[in-house]
């Protein structure tokens, strides 16, 4: 599977897609295509999602279940793997379809359902529970009474367009990318398109990097294309590291030949001959699937010399990012990639004119990428329509926290954060309240209930000073502490801080010894630590002033974003951290104080039985007590207690 | 000469600089470390001095300079599984094993390791013991999976 070889004949097949200008109208190839997008399929076909968030699940056992019902029931079934529908709360997300019927997806599928839900629907009869809904390709039948998977309030009213084929097609296949249409867009553009007529469509498109600071695409690419030089190099930043965001993953996972297209048309336009794709080495499977990908596209000799006679020449290589944050910065990227510690530079000069090994050089991010084949195969026009004025097209992004329904969702811009989280997001997990949203990471800032409101666009977003930032939402509520969150953002830069410029490199650690302070109970509060602490805190807003204001570059410059944003919007709470040294959402592990509940304590000693520090005394059958002394506040007792009789203070 | 690591180099014949982190990365995948004979092997390799392949290999996460403990345990840092008490489940694993990030411990049998993202979200907070997901982890339950690695044959 990783090798991507491609049969000879079904590789004949696929070059008539990319070549035929109608292959619609080609009766044998129609037929084809239906096959191949399995509108029609012979034998009982179940996909099952299979990226990282799955991988989680048992799916060999489930595997075994299919065999097991296979062998019992005697109809063959024809097992494929796919990428994720953005839905990973349900996980695992499970589809399957019968001859000549629309496919039903289930989520989520526990080992020893699927017995049941295919000999239920192999008698024409659907099983309701835990149904997603229905998708009809082509002209299949439909199943009455069902709905369809659209309108399930996770997928209802998203506009799905980079997405479109996640979930639906297997991602080590570039025959499915191709029988949708895939890789149409490239082939075209080589044969029959100048890169000037070309670049007017990126132009016209207004396209703006998505990696948060939204800055217009085709600036860039002019400028990149107009440098002179022998060598040109489009980057594909492929190297995801915001520690909430995994939409990129889920992407490259489920359908890594958009990229690959993205890729192919930038480096056309431009006029680069060599394009390096850099993703991150811990995401073992994209990594493969992208690696798969791409030769695929080789064999089919969409990669290599004069691809498909147009006298083009592209190659492309897949490096695996060794694990830095700050290598999400073009100028670290590229000294990255070239040998070196993955430190930024000055800038200018850009990439665009002084970029790796000192030669013209693109850089996007996969989801920009992921956009191009769309303006380009479908126009600029189309691409319009969807957004606003300023933010045109689709965003992606991925949920978590404390969110009922979790996932990548990709929406139109215009639309609210309150909307993602309230209806694509389900509301807050147990109906807890809202408290806040820290949007885009580490380097973004919590948002208020107010800002919530402010539609999601680049101009707007600047305007309410808010950060958009790659896509990340991690929404908190009650019971979680943005004071904690704060410290370990800080602690993730500190961590991750280059240690090039000083405003990063020391600004992070002290604003983290401060945050230190302020979470943590000294065992005795000796003589200077209030004061330490007191005289931390005023100093926090200065130090994160400094860092924004002279760090080099853009880790260190946003990285004082939740600090910033934090203190405005929970002053109350920090305050209550510092004084009155408590934590009222019960996070802080050393702030809090336990104490047992007299009444609903029955004494069932497990709570003594678990307490690491001895700090709880009783026997059977009595109320239990702690002592507030012996007590480090690690949780235990009010984990174990089944009887809601440790009270948090 | 001929050494273990002369095959990963000769993928290489360029011998350029560029190509340090791939051959590290290839060295790290086939001994699931760096020794430090494969650091001057290198450096010789493609004449730069050892000193700058360490200031390079040190520089990114990935690169591990021993061979690691027989349980690998990596505990998730993402943003989802903090909100959902990451923090209680670190703290407990170094409490329980006396371990920081990046250390073994010195029966060989753990070592500990802080990633920045699993990738599994929806199941916060998550561990992975060599390669194998934990989801829904508490400081309980760490107790209970770490005496399990310990004793495998009470439980």
């Amino acid at each position: 599977m990783i090798s991507g070889v491609i049969h000879e004949q079904l590789r004949a097949d696929l070059l008539k897609f990319l070549l035929q200008e109608d292959p619609g109208a080609d009766p044998e190839l129609r037929k084809k295509q239906k096959i191949l997008r399995r509108e029609r399929i012979e034998n009982a076909v179940v996909l099952i999602d299979t990226t990282s968030p799955t991988s989680i699940y048992p799916l060999d056992a489930l595997k075994a279940d299919i065999e097991i019902w296979e062998a019992s029931s005697g109809i063959k079934v024809d097992i494929v793997e796919t990428g994720s529908l953005g839905l990973i709360s349900a996980g695992p997300v499970v589809g399957i379809q019968i001859p000549g019927r629309a496919r039903l997806y289930y989520g989520p599928v526990q080992v020893g359902d699927l017995q049941g839900i295919l000999g239920a629907i192999t008698k024409q009869v659907v099983p309701e529970e835990n149904l997603i809904g229905q998708m009809i390709l082509g002209n299949q039948q439909a199943w009455e009474g069902i709905p369809s998977w659209e309108d399930h309030p996770f997928f209802k009213g998203q506009e799905r367009r980079v997405m479109g084929l996640c979930g639906v097609v297997d991602p080590c296949s570039a025959a499915d990318y191709i029988a949708w249409g895939g890789y149409r867009a490239f082939s075209k553009s080589i044969r029959f398109y100048t890169d000037k007529e070309l670049m007017k469509l990126i132009e016209e498109s207004e396209l703006r990097g998505r990696s948060g600071s939204g800055f217009p695409a085709a600036q860039k690419w002019i400028r990149t294309a107009a440098t002179v030089g022998e060598k040109r190099y489009v980057l594909c930043n492929a190297d995801e590291s915001d520690p909430g965001g995994y939409m990129h993953r889920i992407l490259i996972e489920s359908n890594p030949h958009i990229i690959l297209e993205g890729v192919m048309l930038a480096a056309y336009i431009i006029g680069a001959n060599h394009a390096i794709i850099y993703t991150r080495s811990r995401y073992r499977m994209a990594v493969r699937r992208l690696q798969c990908a791409i030769n695929q596209a080789r064999a089919l000799g969409l990669i290599g010399q004069d691809i498909l006679g147009s006298g083009y020449t592209l190659d492309i290589q897949l490096r695996r990012g060794p694990g830095a944050f700050v290598c999400g910065e073009e100028t670290a990227l590229i000294a990255s990639l070239e040998g070196k510690r993955g430190m930024p530079r000055t800038k200018p000069p850009y990439p665009a004119t002084q970029g790796l090994f000192g030669k013209p050089t693109l850089v996007h991010n996969v989801e920009t990428l992921a956009q191009v084949p769309l303006i380009i195969g479908q126009g600029p026009e189309w691409y319009k329509r969807t957004g606003t004025e300023s933010s045109r097209g689709t965003k992606l992004f991925s949920l978590s926290g404390k969110i009922s329904r979790m996932g990548v969702v990709e929406m139109a811009f215009g639309t609210t954060v309150k909307q993602v989280i309230e209806g694509w997001g389900g509301g807050i997990r147990n109906g807890r309240p809202f408290k806040s949203v820290l949007m885009g990471g580490p380097s973004g800032k919590f948002m208020s209930d107010a800002q919530l409101k402010v539609p999601i666009d680049f101009d707007r977003f600047d305007e309410a000073g808010l950060v958009m930032g790659s896509g990340s939402l991690v929404v908190l509520d009650d019971e979680s502490c943005p004071v904690n969150l704060m410290k370990n953002m800080i602690d993730f830069i500190q961590q991750e801080s280059c240690g090039k410029c000083i405003p990063c490199r020391d600004g992070s650690r002290r604003i983290k010894d401060i945050f230190e302070m302020v979470t943590s109970r000294p065992a005795e509060e000796r003589s200077h630590a209030a004061l330490d602490r007191f005289k931390g805190i005023t100093q926090v807003n200065d130090l994160a002033t400094v860092m924004q204001e002279t760090s080099l570059c853009g880790l260190g410059k946003t990285a004082p974003n939740p600090i910033l944003s934090g203190f405005e919007l929970f002053r109350q709470e920090l305050e209550e951290h510092v004084f009155d040294r408590t934590c009222r959402a019960g996070v802080c592990q050393n702030l809090r104080l336990f104490a047992v509940d007299p009444v609903a304590c029955n004494g069932c000693n497990i709570c003594y039985i678990k307490c690491p520090e001895k700090a709880i005394i009783g026997s059977p059958r009595q109320v239990h007590y702690i002592v507030g002394e012996l007590c480090t506040g690690c949780g235990k007792c009010h984990e174990v207690c089944k009887f809601n009789a440790i009270i948090v203070s | 000469m001929e050494s273990e690591f002369s095959p990963i180099l000769k993928k290489y014949p360029e011998g350029r600089r560029e190509n340090l982190i791939p051959l590290l990365q290839e060295i790290q995948d086939t001994r699931g470390y760096i020794p430090e004979s494969a650091i001057s092997e290198v450096a010789e390799y493609l004449e730069m001095p050892a000193v700058k392949i360490f200031s390079v290999a040190t520089f990114y996460n990935e690169f591990r300079f021993d061979p690691g403990g027989r349980f690998h345990i990596q505990v998730c840092q993402g943003i989802g599984c903090q909100v959902d008490g990451s923090e209680r489940v670190r703290k407990e694993i170094g409490r329980l094993l006396g371990l920081n990030p990046g250390e073994t411990s010195d029966d060989g049998l753990f070592s500990l390791e802080w990633v920045p993202c699993l990738g599994v979200c929806q199941e916060a907070p998550v561990i992975s013991v060599n390669g194998k997901f934990y989801p829904k982890m508490s400081a309980v339950k760490i107790k209970a999976l770490i005496d399990e690695i310990k004793n495998p044959a009470e439980s």
